[in-house]
């Protein structure tokens, strides 16, 4: 570049300060912008992450609730199936009150069986504490717990599957 | 005194139960049945004392309503259409029925 060729960028540059300076002000804002915002994504992304793996605590936690009511059921332990079989029909409600956005509406209803079942579960423990319950009784809820097995077991592998798809 | 939405709930219950566009399952309980709609309400049907009754709960088990057949009867009517669905008396008949025609082969 000649002597005369620099001192006419110099000139410019002298002449026009102030549009350098805002044109450079302005490029900067817009790469804070794309950097605020990929930075807000990622965020939103992790907690979207956490949110599933909360849920997919309960619902490993229910899982284990109605292994323990079939335990007990066996066991003929009434006392710890009713209580078992609350804690998993409470685990059902806290997964649809709590998770609302993560649940489809089939994986909702889902739960919602989940939840009405073991809580018939927990009805008849309660009788069974106060009488004998007949084979056929017995059979009922055996059958009741199974069925919430699968639900939950349906709802757990699904949950897992999103988590698993969410941290690629 | 059963209000006009109860009415028109069964009976759109007792349709879809017909269509089998609803699916019932029983508890563990002897006669109670039940069934979800939009993850968000279930509903519980059974016979108890000789009357059948219906509930719907919301997502935090809280009864929202029941309404038995002494004020709707129709609710009689469901009890026995969702007894059939979640027992599959439809499939079991078909298959006694399947099973009796070859006995005449």
């Amino acid at each position: 570049m000649s002597h005369h060729e620099l001192a006419d960028v110099s000139g410019f540059f002298v002449l026009n300060w102030g549009n350098v300076a805002s044109v450079f002000g302005l490029a900067v804002s817009l790469v804070t912008l794309a950097v605020a915002s990929k930075a807000r994504e990622a965020a939103e992304a992790a907690r979207a992450i956490a949110r599933r793996q909360n849920l997919t605590e309960v619902l490993q936690d229910a899982v284990r609730k109605n292994e323990q009511v079939g335990l007990f059921l066996s066991q003929r332990k009434w006392d710890i199936v009713w209580l078992r079989a609350q804690e998993t029909a409470s685990a059902a409600s806290l997964g649809l009150a709590r998770w609302p956005q993560e649940l489809s509406t089939g994986s909702k209803d889902n739960l919602l069986r989940g939840q009405q079942l073991a809580n018939s579960i927990a009805g008849v423990a309660l009788k069974a504490a106060g009488e004998t319950l007949t084979q056929r009784e017995i059979a009922r809820i055996a059958q009741a717990q199974g069925r919430v097995a699968q639900l939950l077991a349906t709802e757990l592998g699904e949950s897992l599957r999103k988590s698993e798809g969410g941290k690629q | 005194m059963a209000t006009e939405k109860e009415f028109k709930l069964v009976e759109q219950l007792l349709d879809k139960t017909r269509r089998r566009s609803i699916a019932w399952e029983p508890t563990a309980k002897n006669d109670e049945f039940v069934s979800t709609l939009g993850g968000r309400v279930s509903f519980l049907v059974g016979a108890w004392h000789n009357t059948e009754s219906l509930a719907m709960k919301d997502d935090l088990d809280r009864v929202l309503l029941t309404v038995d057949s002494d004020s709707i009867p129709l609710v009689s009517e469901l009890y026995t259409e969702a007894r059939r669905v979640a027992l599959k008396v439809e499939e079991s008949l078909d298959s006694v029925l399947d099973q009796l025609g070859r006995l005449d082969v």
